[in-house]
């Protein structure tokens, strides 16, 4: 079992007592966005709630561009009908709407800190731009993004119990498991990697200590001015948004691979999304072979990038059942103290 | 000695994988370790090329996709019979990895790892369940996956630099040495050498491609096939060879 994953299952999720559950939510991408992105011209404040529903618009645009675009294919049904069957879909299952809400609410706050938006908010006044507060921000960010890492971990998680079971039940080619297992390995493990790392240097940088990390107050205590402090943390939003960029383009090929095997061997649309077993005859092997493809290189960008910048921590890092100290738990480990 | 400056040391598919395999994977895991060690003793770096850089993917996925098939096919036949009860853990991992040993006798190196970690991960992770054969099922397809995703973490750490013999043309053509896909790696290797005026050290396990050694140098004299013992004879000549 990978490390970056839990347990899979007791009950296998594809089984005959599982036909009619839905598979798990469309996973959401772990890219922060920006504050172009997210402010509207027309509100100078908007509120946390609007900033959310933005995310969550942008997901669904992003599925319909940037993953079934991938596919190089006329869809079967419109996008609106798509898109909407995927809403309905995702907002089945409680527990399946509360992760998605904790995700939506941490990258939105994300976004807004990061950004340094001002958000309309009950108890959230303008913000003083000065050292301490931003301070204050920054070390928001590094505990969000690891709250959410940890929150994306479960989605991922999810869907390769559901990936599992798919191949499981399919005659899909059984190296699948060898590309399409590891990018999800991949994936998690540039994100947590990455923030852990980068999350490290800059509060080393902002904190001023040689050591491998400071405490909050440390942090908090810095001398570094506001020009210094926006420097540092500029260099990380670069460090850790290029990692991301090429982690999301392996979920997005991915996804694109998953969701041409589930919607074009449906029946119907009201089939799409629906744990079943995948009749590969209606799929077409070259259109397999190309979105195979545009994941493993997706891949393989993803490695070489991560040996080329972390190769230090990667090289600590042992993907096996045995060893549970990867990116799942280090990033909470880092932050969770203060 | 140290290796001449007009020289590059290439190190085929075998050695890279015996590299990024553990040794109860891989037989050749601790030779391909001297080879690297040798190499790193010679302040040189090892080199690979494009078309056995592919093939290092695809070796990888070749002996671990076969598991994979091997324990899917072994749940399909139990789907398609009555319900199995009452087997406990030990007997669903013997009665898998026995199975997958029968389809594929060769990879006995693989699922012995794979078959550890499973029993060890059921040992320290108790779980409830109803449905063993399943279960393990599951760990053993997840012990593959992270086999692969260590194996090319083990390729990408290795920092080889990649040579693209694919963009310049062949010279020679060795299809009368019927050397299969090495044809292409020495081809390329050739057709580099040529090009960049540099000699090629040609490391392999390949035991097709060693009895050839003398006919590959008549037809391609910038490359030169060698065996790991063969580098490490080149490298670190014995004692009384150095002083002659």
């Amino acid at each position: 079992m990978s490390s970056v994953l839990a347990l899979p299952p007791a009950v296998p999720p594809f089984g005959p007592e599982a036909a009619a559950e839905h598979s798990s939510a469309s996973p959401l991408s772990l890219r922060t966005p920006t504050a172009n992105e997210l402010t509207d011209k027309k509100k100078r404040r908007p509120t946390f709630a609007a900033i959310q529903r933005q995310v969550l618009d942008a997901h669904y645009e992003h599925i319909i561009k940037n993953r079934l675009g991938k596919i190089g294919l006329t869809l079967p049904y419109p996008a609106k009908a798509i898109t909407s069957h995927l809403r309905e879909m995702d907002s089945r299952d409680e527990d399946v709407v509360a992760q998605r809400d904790r995700l939506m609410s941490l990258t939105a706050r994300l976004a807004v800190r990061t950004a340094g938006i001002e958000v309309e908010e009950p108890g959230e006044g303008p913000r003083r731009r000065d050292r301490v507060t931003r301070l204050q921000e920054l070390w928001e960010v590094l505990e969000i993004a690891a709250t959410r890492f940890q929150e994306t971990r479960k989605t991922r998680v999810s869907s390769w119990q559901g990936f599992l079971g798919l191949f499981f039940h399919s005659t899909l080619d059984s190296e699948l498991v060898c590309d399409l297992g590891p990018s999800y390995d991949w994936e998690l493990t540039a994100n947590g990697l990455v923030n852990d790392a980068e999350g490290k240097t800059l509060v080393r940088q902002i904190a001023g200590v040689n050591q491998e990390t400071a405490t909050r107050d440390e942090f908090l205590s810095s001398e570094l001015s506001l020009k210094e402090i926006e420097t540092c943390f500029r260099r990380y939003l670069v460090h850790t948004q290029v990692v991301a960029l090429a982690a999301d383009e392996v979920l997005d090929w991915r996804e694109a691979f998953l969701l041409y095997v589930d919607l074009w061997s449906a029946a119907s649309l009201a089939e799409f999304r629906l744990r079943r077993t995948i009749d590969s005859n209606r799929l077409d092997p070259a259109v397999l072979a190309q979105l195979n493809e545009g994941l493993r290189s997706s891949v393989l960008r993803l490695r070489r990038l991560l040996a080329s910048q972390y190769s230090g921590p990667l090289s600590t890092l042992r993907f096996s059942s045995l060893d549970s100290r990867l990116a799942r738990d280090v990033l909470l480990e880092a932050w969770a103290a203060d | 000695l140290t290796l001449p400056t007009d020289t590059i040391i290439v190190v085929d598919s075998n050695i890279v994988l015996g590299r990024c395999f553990p040794p109860g994977v891989d037989q050749y895991a601790d030779v391909a370790r001297e080879v690297f060690a040798i190499i790193e003793r010679h302040s040189a770096k090892p080199c690979i090329l494009d078309t056995i850089d592919s093939e290092i993917e695809s070796k990888i996925r070749r002996r671990f996709g076969s598991i994979a098939e091997a324990c899917r096919a072994l749940q399909h036949e139990v789907e398609s019979g009555p319900p199995i009860t009452g087997m406990d853990p030990r007997e669903a991992l013997d009665k898998l990895t026995t199975g997958i040993r029968s389809a594929l006798p060769e990879n006995g190196g693989a699922i012995s790892v794979i078959e550890r970690r499973v029993e060890e991960r059921i040992r320290t992770n108790p779980t409830a369940t109803v449905d063993w054969w399943a279960y393990v099922a599951y760990q053993i397809l997840g012990e593959v996956q992270a086999c692969v995703t260590e194996a090319q973490k083990q390729r990408e750490l290795l920092s080889l630099e990649r040579v693209d013999s694919q963009s310049y043309p062949k010279a020679v053509n060795l299809d009368k040495l019927g050397l299969k896909k090495d044809r292409a790696h020495i081809e390329g290797a050739d057709a580099f050498a040529r090009n960049r005026k540099k000699t090629i050290w040609f490391v392999t396990f390949d035991s097709p491609l060693l009895a050839k050694v003398e006919r590959v140098a008549a037809i391609c004299p910038a490359v030169v096939v060698m065996s790991p013992s063969s580098l490490r004879l080149r490298l670190e000549p014995p004692v009384s060879q150095q002083s002659s």
